[in-house]
């Protein structure tokens, strides 16, 4: 009769069901009989993963932390290695927490570094994971010395039998903690806000050149490498200043390390690498490709000429505007067209989906793709299509956001004045607002359309920052004379008080508008901008619904798939008007 | 389009699409090795027709599936034990007709079909204590108490406790 027991018979479908089980599951599978147990005991001990915080080395075997630990090395100290199963162990996984201070205490490292060196223990798999503030050279050797324990077995080893997967924020250091040669798998993903730096590199802050040589130097010792990848943690437009032809031997060698590359077959640039014109060519060998980050329109435009040979599998990823530190607050995403790409042998391509407001990439990138690319399975067009729908609607939210915010000043004009003319006159009610503002937002202004008023108001915020300098010390100085004036009258016994200091300021500064006038003034416009700030406010929070976003996405996902097209400016009036009916039906409803 | 007949282990004679029964690789690849299509039943010891019915039940519901994409995420050691929902009704059999499909499957080179056998079984299996293990799927303990204890020592670092 077929049951679970039976299966014991044909372990080979027992080792697949236990593949889809955490090791508590195998644990508990393991204790029910005899005929179970040396499956799944085996299956236990292939993969020894100390990732108790889950960096994802191994989900669902990671050993649990504190408990899990000092079973472990209990196991090991009352019974011995020679009666476990470690002669099965095939993978091994050091994540984080192995490498943190608390968990150091508990001295397993030194007991796996022993395993090494005696050959009880001997994966042919290595998977590590450490951040850079936890692995330092000068740090006390204890921290490292799993690691110490794992170069020196490797040493020992051919790379057919030895591989390391290496996920970590540094570069420095590396020679001294892994045997090179063995690392098939590198993901780095340095930080690079100022002071961070030096945690990642041999060279100090602010030495671009010498992280280059570094990260080239290092590479070209990795001569077994299938997988890199580049990341950055956190990311500042301001130390871009540098030009990339200041480093530009730096950038040769770089480029030549990896043209020497052998084995490289898939290359993940997820942030531009030191500088975001540098397009570096991949090696011939690289099959899958992946590219993401702030990159420039030069570093776009090389890589629509450049042909790929070779590469099948490309993924771009839209910019993660989340980390950046700065974000322009308009980026400019409309005129950037390749309107053509010299790769043709791609069979997969996927667009990372365009999330935000501030994603950024070449508006034809999947069209362009998609006519080169013939042996594009169908999935892809439906997936570019939908791309393009996210592209065109997010593009079509930042104009209404920008409308709602460059309009504003004309509406606040207007109330300002009405509030001037007459002091009693009551805050304008939501329906009057709504007229004002959205038959601006679909009509445009009286005079002048939308980027004049965006200069405009640049333009004016420039003059309003010198005047409020130069008025500022102009009055600074009047008030710094009549403190002088004061000390000497006061010293001479003259009876003065706070008003008159003030009216003799004012006096002095006389030239300038009355301060009577000026305060009407400012308080009818702050009362105006409280009103259209509050409306506008209303406004946004209705632009940023993701209900009204995704039947957009979906309706123009369904017109480019089927060959259509759309203007940004017809959809963003045809979500304007979609605004203005609910906002009318809410006031209905009032 | 052409049919092809197959034999089951007790000797039923099944009618099947050519492009369905090739889902099982080891027809697939037999089929090509003969060059045509075959006029005798193609047999298949190992399977009853019971258990061949419900195979081929599963193959016509998928046919059309795309190929299984290749290699994806092959680097990534995620297993989801997350099963579609006609595939799930499709194995609410008793315990063992699943082992059956699962050994049907298996012989017959069905990938997906046996990943969804698997799959249910390790659901099965999922969140369980060993007592309530065994009595999901009648085993016997069949260990004295000092190799329950000593079984126990040895492996329990494996525990989510």
């Amino acid at each position: 009769m077929a049951s679970l027991v039976g299966l014991s018979q044909a372990p080979e479908i027992l080792y697949l069901i236990l593949q889809y089980l955490r090791n508590n599951d195998i644990f508990s599978l393991l204790q029910t009989c005899k005929s179970l147990y040396p499956a799944c005991h085996r299956e236990l001990w292939s993969a020894l993963v100390f990732d108790g915080l889950e960096s994802g080395i191994y989900p669902g075997r990671g050993i649990k932390l504190d408990q899990g630990y000092l079973k472990f090395q209990d196991a090991i100290d009352t019974m011995g290695a020679d009666g476990l199963g470690f002669k099965y162990t095939w993978f091994l996984g050091l994540g984080p927490a192995m490498f943190e201070f608390r968990f150091r205490k508990l001295e397993l490292g030194r007991r796996l570094s022993d395993l090494f060196a005696s050959g009880k223990l001997a994966p042919r798999v290595a998977d590590v994971r450490f951040h850079c503030w936890d692995v330092l050279s000068e740090v006390k050797p204890e921290v490292v010395q799993v690691l110490h324990g794992l170069k020196k077995y490797s040493e020992t080893k051919a790379p057919e039998d030895f591989s390391v997967s290496l996920r970590t924020e540094i570069v420095r250091s590396l020679p001294h903690l892994f045997d090179l040669e063995k690392i098939t798998k590198y993901e780095v993903a340095v930080y690079y806000p100022q002071g961070s730096r030096k945690k990642c590199w041999s060279t100090e802050d602010g030495s671009t050149g010498g992280h280059i040589s570094e990260l080239g130097s290092l590479l070209t010792r990795m001569i077994n490498l299938k997988h890199f990848s580049w990341d950055m943690k956190v990311r500042i437009h301001r130390r871009n200043k540098f030009k990339q032809s200041d480093f530009l031997t730096e950038f040769e060698e770089l480029q030549a390390a990896f043209t020497n590359m052998q084995r490289l077959e898939s290359l993940a640039l997820l942030d531009y690498l030191f500088h975001p014109s540098f397009f570096l060519i991949p090696p011939s060998t690289v099959k899958k490709l992946e590219y993401g980050g702030y990159l420039s329109r030069l570093w776009w435009r090389r890589f629509a000429e450049y042909p790929f040979p070779g590469v099948e599998d490309m993924h771009i990823r839209a910019m993660e505007s989340s980390k950046l530190v700065q974000i322009p607050r308009f980026p400019n995403l409309d005129d950037l067209f390749l309107e053509d790409v010299a790769i043709t042998r791609l069979k997969n391509f996927t667009l990372g989906i365009c999330q935000g407001t501030n994603s950024y990439r070449p508006v034809d990138l999947g069209e362009c793709i998609l006519r080169k690319n013939t042996g594009l399975r169908q999935r892809v067009s439906t997936a570019i299509a939908k791309d393009q729908a996210h592209l065109l609607i997010n593009r079509a939210q930042l104009r209404i956001l920008q409308k709602i915010e460059n309009y504003k000043p004309i509406i606040v004009n207007d109330y300002t004045s009405q509030f001037m003319e007459d002091g009693t006159k009551e805050d304008p009610t939501s329906s009057q607002l709504t007229q004002d503002y959205l038959r601006i937002l679909i009509h445009g202004p009286e005079t002048g359309d939308l980027e004049s008023w965006k200069d405009g108001g640049e333009q004016a915020m420039d003059f309003a920052q010198y005047s409020q300098i130069e008025l500022h010390s102009g009055l600074y100085k009047c008030i710094d004379l009549v403190q002088r004036e004061y000390t000497s009258r006061l010293a001479n016994g003259e009876n003065l008080d706070q008003n008159s200091f003030t009216r003799a300021c004012v006096q002095m500064f006389s030239k300038w508008p009355n301060w009577e006038g000026v305060h009407s003034l400012t308080s009818a416009r702050a009362r105006a901008e409280t009103v259209v700030e509050g409306y506008a406010r209303r406004l946004i929070a209705n632009v940023s619904r993701t209900k009204d976003k995704s039947e957009l996405v979906e309706k123009y996902t369904e017109r480019f798939f089927e060959g259509g097209g759309a203007e940004v400016e017809s959809v963003t009036d045809e979500w304007v008007q979609k605004i203005v009916k609910r906002i009318e039906e809410e006031e209905e409803a009032k | 389009m052409s049919q092809i007949t197959l034999l089951s282990s007790d000797n039923v004679e099944m009618k099947v699409d050519k492009e369905v029964a090739e889902r099982s690789i080891l027809i697939k690849n037999m089929l090509e090795d003969v060059g045509e299509t075959p006029d005798q039943a193609i047999p298949i010891p190992n399977v009853n027709e019971g258990v061949l019915r419900k195979v081929i039940e599963w193959c016509e519901h998928h046919r059309n599936d795309p190929p299984p994409p290749a290699d994806e995420d092959s680097d990534s050691r995620k297993k989801s034990t997350d099963i579609e929902e006609w595939d799930q009704k499709f194995m609410q059999v008793d315990q063992e007709m699943l082992f059956e499909i699962i050994l049907a499957a298996n012989y017959l080179d069905i990938k997906p079909l046996l990943d969804v056998g698997c799959k249910t079984v390790a659901n099965m299996i999922k969140g369980k204590s060993p007592e309530e293990i065994r009595k999901t799927f009648n085993i016997q303990n069949d260990f004295t108490p000092e190799e329950e204890d000593q079984i126990r020592r040895e492996n329990e670092w494996a525990e989510d406790r």
